[in-house]
C-alpha cells in the first residue's frame, strides 16, 4: 500500500474527526507510535506506524470508521491494550488504529442470567465486578489487569484455565455484536440461554482472530462463583509429573479448574521468594471447583489420589488462604524475577500436547533449545499450564542482544513450537493461529484447510482493510 | 541572516531598593544580576529567526567584567559569537554613550539585523535601541510583537502592538533595527550545567571602551541625574464603612458618585 | 566540548532502559495518569518512556512534534506505582529513571521544562524556593509563632545543637501549609527537644531535580550541605517527604553522616518511648493518604499509622487504596505547577475514596498532598463534609 500525501492524510483526519469527534483522534507520532507496539523485544520500523489513533465511543462509529476505510482504502487494526502474547497485534503497514478502551460499558442482567459488556473492558474489571454479585468470569489471563474483553473473545483464549474444566469463553459467550469490515452491522446468538445448535453466526467471529469482523458487544452467560479447593504435588523429575497428569485423566479424575507445573528450578526459585521452604523437585499446583466446599474438597482428593499415583515426594491439600496465595503467586514472581535478576526478557512458546504422548512430550521440552543455534546458548525455564497440556518453554533472551538476533530467537522458538505441535497432532491453546504462526496453521490443516479461511476472508473483507498481516503471516 | 542582539545586564530587584546618600542612583551592592527581562525575549527571536531562515546570531554587552554572564548565556542559547566591551565601573555612561559605543562596534561587522528589548528594567528609557539605528543610519521599529522575513525581497514584516489591542503592520529593509516586546516568544531556558559548560569553554571577543573611544572620538553623556527618589502615594485616612449589607451599599454609590468613578 | 558527550551518554541511557521494557503495559494498571486519562494522549509509563526512545532513535527530539514530547515527558507525576509493579511483575525497567532522563535530556537541549516552570527553576537560582517569594520572608512564619509563645529553637548555625528542623520551601510559604510547621514545632517544644532552624534555609533541590534541572539541584546539594555540616547537627527532621526523600536518596554520600528522618517517624519513635502522649480525644473517622514519596519510594507506611493509632477516639479506616496501591494526589513530578484537568481529577478521585470509607478526616503527611486534596475537597464541592488535615495538625491537638 502506497503512502499517504500530506493532503490526503489531513483528510483523513478530518473526517476521522467528523465520526468520533476531534479530541478521540490522535496523529502526534508518540501517540502513533504506543498504538503500534507489541510484546515483542525489538524495534518497531517507522515505516510500520499507524496514520492515526482513534478511540471510538460507539458501535456506529465503529461502522462509520469502517465504511471510510474502505473507500479509501486503508486498513484499520483494532487495539485494546495490545497485550497479545504472540505478537499479534502489531500493525506492519500503517493503517488507521482503532483503540477499543474507551467502549467499557458493562451491564449484568440478573434476571436474563447474562451480562453485556463493550470489547474495551478490563478483564479483571469485569471478573470483579461478578465477583461481587457471587458470579465467576470463565476466563484466567495472566495480563487481567491489563487485557480487555475484546481481546479475549477474538482470541477465545481461557488463560490459564484448565479446558476439560469448564471449556473455554466462547462456550459461555451468548451472542456477539459485531461491525463486518464493510461497515455492515450484525448481531449473532441468542438472548436465550442455550447457545444455537447448528449455524451460529457467532462461531466466525468468536476465537475469529480478528479477520472477519469488529466485536462491539459481547454478551456471556452469568456463571456462579464455585467453591475451592487447593493442591500441591512434588515430583522428583518431571517425567513422572507428566505421568501423574495422565494417570489423572485415565482415572478419569474431574479436570481442575486450574493445574500449573513449575519445573524445580523455577519452583525453588519461586517458592524461596515468597519465604517458603523449596519443594524439592519439580511442582504442581492445582484449584478444584465445586457446587460446594465439600464436592470441591472431594474432587481435589481424588485428583491427588492419581498424582499420588505416579510416585510423588509429597502430595498435599492446602487449606490455610495466606500459604495458598504464596504459593500461588510464586508463579508470578518467578518471571519477573528470573528477568531482573538475568537481565533478560522473557519470551515462552506455548507448546501443546496430546494426553498420550505427553511424557515424550515433556522430554522434548525439556530439550526445547537443543540444536538451535541462537536458541541453544540460552538458558531455558520450563513451566506452564499442564492440566491443559500446555507447556511454556521460557527462553531468557539478554535483554543487550541486538534487535536481529532478537528476532532470530523468537523465530527459532516459534519454529521448534510448531515442529512440535505437528509432532503431536495439536494446536496452540491460548494465543490464536496465524501470524507468525501462520506456516504452523498450513502444515497442520494443509492449503485447502488455510484456504478455507482464505476465501472467508476474502469473501467478508474483499478490499484486506481489517487487520491486514494477520493471515498472511509475517517474519 | 546574520543578527546581532544587544544584551543588558540589570540586577534583580525584588524588594523595594535603597537609595544611595547622593540621593543620585540606587544601591545595587549584594543584588543578583540577571538578564534584562527584554533583552531575553530579543535573544530568543534572534535565535529563532536564524534557525528558521539559517544564519548565526552574535550577542554584545557593554559593562564590567560580570556582564560576561549574560554573554556566556547569549552563547549557550545558541549564538555563535559574543562580545564584551569592557567598561570599567567607574566610568560615567549613559544611554547615549553607550548607544554610541555599540554603534562602533557593530558597524565592524556584516549584519542583517539588530534585535534590542524594548526597554530596560532598570531605568525605563527605551532608549537605546532608536539612537543606535540613528547612529547607524538604519530603519526601525519598537515593540515588536512579530517578524517575518521576506528573504526576497531582504525585508522583514513586523507587526508592533500599539493600545488597546491594536497592532500596526509595518515593513522595513534590511538591514534594520528593532526593539523588542515581552511575550514575542518563549525564551528558551538555559540549564546550569550548560552555562557552566560555556563559562567554561565558551570564547567571548573582549573590546576595550578605550580603545573605541580613542578610534573615534571621545563621546559624553548627554543627561545628568539630577535627583532619584521615591514617590509614595498620600494615604489619607481610613474611613471603615459600618452596618448591613444594604445600608454599606449606599454609602459606597453615594462615595463613589461624589468622586466621579460612577 | 563535552556537550555532545553528555547529551549522547544521557541518550545512551534512557534507549537502554526502555529496551528492557517488554510492553507488557502491566504498568498502564498502577499509573495514575493513564487511570484519569484513560491513556489517551498520555499513553501511561511505558509509552512516556518509548515516546523518548524513539524521539531519539528517529531524531524526532527536535523535530516538529518536540512540544507534544516535551508535554509527554513532563505529564509523569514521579509517583513510583510503575516501578513498584514493574519490579513485582515484570523485567524491573527503572522507569523512572528513563522518564527522568528523558527531562534531562529536553532540558539539555533547551526544548524543556514546560513553560510554566520556568519561573520556578528561576526563583529556586535566585531566590532558593519554588514560589518566587523572597528569601529574607522565609522566617516570617517563624517569627508569627514566637509572638504567640516562647519557642526554646536556636537559629542556626549556632553551638551545641544536635536536631536541625528542615522546614522545607511550602510550609515556609504556603499559608494554609504553615499550621503544619507551626504544629511541628509545637511537638518539639512539647517533648523539650532541642532543636535548631537554618537562618538561611535553602530549597532541597527536589523540584529541580523532578524537572531534569541537574545543574540546579547539584547546587543547591552542595550549598545545603555545607550549611549543615557548618552546624554541627547531627540528626534532620523533614516535614516534606519531597525534601526526606531527595536527601535519603539523591544527595551525595556526605550527608550520610547525618541521621534523616520524616517527622512522622521521629514522633511515631516517640510515641511508642511513652515521651510522647496525645492527651485528648478526637472522635472523627480517619483515613490517611500514603504520600508517594514517603510511602512508595521509601518505604514508610508504619509510622503515621503508628501516630494516628495513639489517638484516643480516632476510628481509622483506611481506603480501597493504600500504602503501596494508594493513588497519587498529582502534586508530585513538577506537576504542582502545571495546571491540567486530569491533574485535577487525580486529588478529586481520592477525596471521593476518602468519603467512600466513610471518612470525615482525611490525614495526609506531605505539604503537596495538603494543598492538593484541600483544593479537591473545595472543587468537588465537600466543604464541611470531610477535612483534610495533616498527621502533625492532629498530633499538635491532642497534647
Amino acid at each position: 500500500m502506497e503512502d499517504l500525501s500530506n493532503a490526503e492524510l489531513t483528510k483523513m483526519v478530518d473526517v476521522l474527526g467528523g465520526i468520533v469527534s476531534k479530541e478521540y483522534v490522535s496523529t502526534n507520532l508518540f501517540e502513533r507510535i504506543k498504538n503500534t507496539l507489541d510484546v515483542y523485544p525489538y524495534e518497531v520500523q517507522r515505516e510500520q506506524i499507524c496514520y492515526a489513533v482513534v478511540m471510538p465511543g460507539s458501535t456506529q462509529e465503529i461502522s462509520e470508521i469502517m465504511k471510510y476505510a474502505n473507500s479509501i482504502k486503508v486498513p484499520v487494526f483494532i487495539r485494546g491494550s495490545g497485550t497479545h502474547l504472540g505478537g499479534n497485534y502489531r500493525p506492519h503497514v500503517p493503517g488507521i488504529v482503532i483503540n477499543t478502551h474507551r467502549l467499557d460499558k458493562l451491564e449484568v442482567f440478573e434476571d436474563y442470567g447474562y451480562f453485556e459488556c463493550e470489547p474495551g473492558c478490563i478483564v479483571a474489571r469485569v471478573a470483579d465486578r461478578l465477583a461481587e454479585l457471587g458470579y465467576f468470569l470463565p476466563m484466567a489471563p495472566g495480563s487481567r489487569q491489563i487485557a480487555t474483553m475484546g481481546g479475549m473473545i477474538v482470541n477465545n483464549t481461557s488463560g490459564h484455565i484448565v479446558d476439560p474444566s469448564i471449556g473455554k469463553p466462547g462456550d459461555y459467550v451468548l451472542g456477539l455484536e459485531v461491525v463486518l469490515p464493510n461497515g455492515d452491522i450484525i448481531e449473532t446468538g441468542t438472548k436465550g440461554l442455550r447457545r444455537p445448535a447448528g449455524t451460529d453466526l457467532t462461531k466466525f467471529f468468536l476465537g475469529g482472530d480478528g479477520l472477519l469482523g469488529v466485536i462491539t458487544k459481547i454478551r456471556m452467560r452469568l456463571v456462579p462463583q464455585p467453591e475451592r479447593a487447593y493442591g500441591v504435588a512434588v515430583y522428583g523429575d518431571l517425567l513422572s509429573l507428566a505421568r501423574g497428569v495422565q494417570r489423572m485423566y485415565m482415572e478419569r479424575r474431574p479436570a481442575p479448574l486450574f493445574m500449573e507445573f513449575l519445573d524445580d528450578r523455577a519452583a525453588s526459585f519461586g517458592f524461596g521468594l515468597r519465604g517458603l521452604e523449596p519443594p524439592g523437585g519439580s511442582v504442581i499446583l492445582f484449584v478444584s471447583i465445586g457446587s460446594s466446599g465439600r464436592e470441591a474438597a472431594d474432587k481435589a482428593d481424588k485428583i491427588l489420589e492419581s498424582l499420588k499415583g505416579e510416585g510423588t515426594i509429597d502430595a498435599y491439600r492446602v487449606y490455610d488462604m495466606d500459604v495458598w496465595h504464596k504459593i500461588w503467586s510464586s508463579r508470578e514472581v518467578i518471571s519477573s524475577n528470573l528477568m531482573q535478576q538475568l537481565g533478560t526478557q522473557l519470551s515462552s512458546a506455548e507448546v501443546s500436547s496430546n494426553l498420550k504422548d505427553l511424557v515424550n512430550c515433556m522430554k522434548d521440552c525439556v530439550n526445547f533449545n537443543k540444536g538451535l543455534p541462537i536458541l541453544s546458548q540460552l538458558d531455558l525455564y520450563l513451566f506452564g499450564h499442564i492440566g491443559a497440556l500446555t507447556i511454556h518453554p521460557a527462553i531468557m533472551i539478554p535483554r543487550e542482544w541486538d534487535d536481529e538476533r532478537k528476532r532470530q530467537a523468537i523465530d527459532e522458538k516459534f519454529q521448534r513450537e510448531k515442529e512440535l505441535n505437528l509432532k503431536y497432532g495439536t494446536c496452540g491453546g491460548e494465543w490464536g493461529q496465524f501470524g507468525k504462526r501462520k506456516e504452523f496453521f498450513i502444515k497442520r490443516y494443509g492449503e485447502r484447510g488455510y484456504g478455507i479461511v482464505k476465501g472467508l476472508k476474502e469473501m467478508m473483507d474483499p478490499n484486506n482493510i481489517l487487520n491486514p498481516g494477520i493471515l498472511e503471516g509475517y517474519r | 541572516m546574520e543578527v546581532f542582539v544587544c544584551l543588558r545586564q540589570t540586577a534583580v530587584v525584588k524588594e523595594e531598593p535603597k537609595i544611595q546618600p547622593d540621593k543620585k542612583g540606587v544601591d545595587l551592592s549584594g543584588l543578583k544580576r540577571h538578564l534584562n527581562e527584554w533583552d531575553a525575549y530579543a535573544l530568543e527571536e534572534a535565535l529563532l529567526l536564524t534557525q528558521r531562515y539559517g544564519g548565526d546570531v552574535s550577542v554584545i554587552s557593554l559593562g564590567p567584567k560580570e556582564v560576561e554572564d549574560v554573554l556566556f548565556h547569549g552563547l549557550a542559547a545558541g549564538a555563535k559569537k559574543a562580545i564584551h566591551i569592557f567598561v570599567p565601573e567607574r566610568e560615567q555612561i549613559d544611554n547615549w554613550v553607550i548607544a554610541n559605543i555599540l554603534s562602533r562596534e557593530i558597524k565592524k561587522y556584516p549584519f542583517d539585523l539588530i534585535l534590542t528589548g524594548a526597554q530596560a528594567e532598570d531605568d525605563g528609557c527605551a532608549e537605546i535601541g532608536a539612537t543606535l539605528a540613528q547612529l547607524l543610519k538604519i530603519p526601525h521599529a519598537s515593540l515588536v510583537m512579530k517578524v517575518i522575513y521576506e528573504p526576497d525581497a531582504k525585508s522583514i514584516k513586523v507587526e508592533r502592538e500599539l493600545e488597546e489591542g491594536y497592532m500596526d503592520v509595518l515593513r522595513l529593509r534590511l538591514p534594520a533595527l528593532l526593539t523588542i516586546q515581552t511575550g514575542i516568544n518563549q525564551p528558551r531556558y538555559v540549564s546550569s550545567l550548560r552555562l557552566r559548560r560555556f563559562k567554561k569553554a565558551g570564547t567571548i571577543l573582549r573590546v576595550s571602551f578605550d580603545e573605541l573611544i580613542s578610534e573615534a572620538g571621545d563621546v559624553y553623556p548627554k543627561k545628568e541625574v539630577v535627583r532619584l527618589y521615591p514617590s509614595r502615594p498620600e494615604f489619607s485616612k481610613v474611613e471603615m464603612l459600618g452596618g448591613s449589607p444594604e445600608a454599606i451599599s449606599d454609602q459606597l454609590i453615594e462615595l463613589l458618585i461624589s468622586k466621579g468613578v460612577l | 566540548m563535552n556537550e555532545e558527550r553528555y547529551v549522547d551518554e544521557l541518550k545512551e541511557l534512557i534507549v537502554d532502559v526502555a529496551r528492557r521494557c517488554r510492553n507488557c503495559n502491566y504498568c498502564y494498571t498502577v499509573c495514575p495518569l493513564f487511570e484519569s486519562s484513560r491513556g489517551f494522549q498520555v499513553q501511561g509509563p511505558s509509552g512516556i518512556l518509548q515516546a523518548i526512545r524513539y524521539a531519539i532513535r528517529w531524531g524526532e527530539l527536535e523535530g516538529k512534534e518536540k512540544e507534544v514530547l516535551r508535554e509527554i515527558l513532563y505529564a509523569c507525576t514521579t509517583c513510583y506505582s510503575c516501578v513498584l509493579k514493574c519490579k513485582a511483575s515484570g523485567p524491573g525497567v527503572p522507569l523512572l529513571d528513563g522518564i527522568e532522563g528523558g527531562r534531562r535530556l529536553l532540558i539539555e537541549l533547551m526544548i524543556g521544562p514546560m513553560p510554566e516552570q520556568i519561573k520556578v527553576l528561576e526563583s529556586l537560582e535566585q531566590e532558593g524556593n519554588p514560589y518566587d517569594e523572597l528569601a529574607s520572608r522565609r522566617l516570617d512564619w517563624l517569627k508569627e509563632l514566637e509572638r504567640e509563645r516562647r519557642l526554646s529553637y536556636k537559629l542556626l548555625p549556632a553551638e551545641g545543637v544536635e536536631v536541625l528542623l528542615y522546614v522545607g520551601c511550602t510550609p515556609s510559604y504556603n499559608e494554609g501549609v504553615q499550621r503544619v510547621a507551626c504544629s511541628v514545632v509545637r511537638l518539639l517544644e512539647e517533648i523539650g527537644a532541642s532543636y535548631g532552624i537554618l537562618s538561611e534555609e535553602k530549597c532541597c533541590g527536589s523540584p529541580a531535580k523532578r524537572m531534569g534541572e541537574e545543574g540546579l539541584f547539584e547546587d543547591l546539594c552542595n550549598e545545603n550541605l555545607e550549611s549543615f555540616k557548618e552546624c554541627g547537627i547531627q540528626t534532620i527532621i523533614t516535614i516534606s517527604p519531597h525534601c526526606y526523600n531527595t536527601f535519603v536518596n539523591e544527595y551525595p554520600k556526605a550527608i550520610n553522616e547525618f541521621k534523616i528522618q520524616h517527622y512522622t517517624e521521629l514522633f511515631a519513635e516517640l510515641i511508642e518511648r511513652g515521651a510522647l502522649v496525645p492527651k485528648s480525644r478526637i472522635e472523627k473517622v480517619v483515613t490517611y493518604h500514603d504520600p508517594c514519596y514517603l510511602g512508595k519510594r521509601n518505604g514508610v507506611y508504619d509510622a503515621p499509622r503508628k501516630i494516628l493509632g495513639s489517638i484516643a477516639g480516632v476510628g481509622f479506616v483506611e481506603m480501597r487504596r493504600n500504602r503501596d496501591n494508594s493513588l497519587c494526589c498529582g502534586g508530585g513530578g513538577g506537576r504542582m505547577w502545571i495546571e491540567t484537568e486530569e491533574i485535577n481529577r487525580l486529588s478529586e478521585t481520592r477525596v471521593r475514596e476518602a468519603l467512600d470509607v466513610g471518612a470525615q478526616i482525611v490525614a495526609v503527611a506531605c505539604p503537596w498532598c495538603y494543598i492538593q486534596l484541600k483544593d479537591a475537597v473545595k472543587t468537588t464541592g465537600n466543604e464541611g463534609k470531610i477535612e483534610v488535615r495533616d498527621v502533625a495538625e492532629l498530633l499538635a491537638e491532642t497534647i
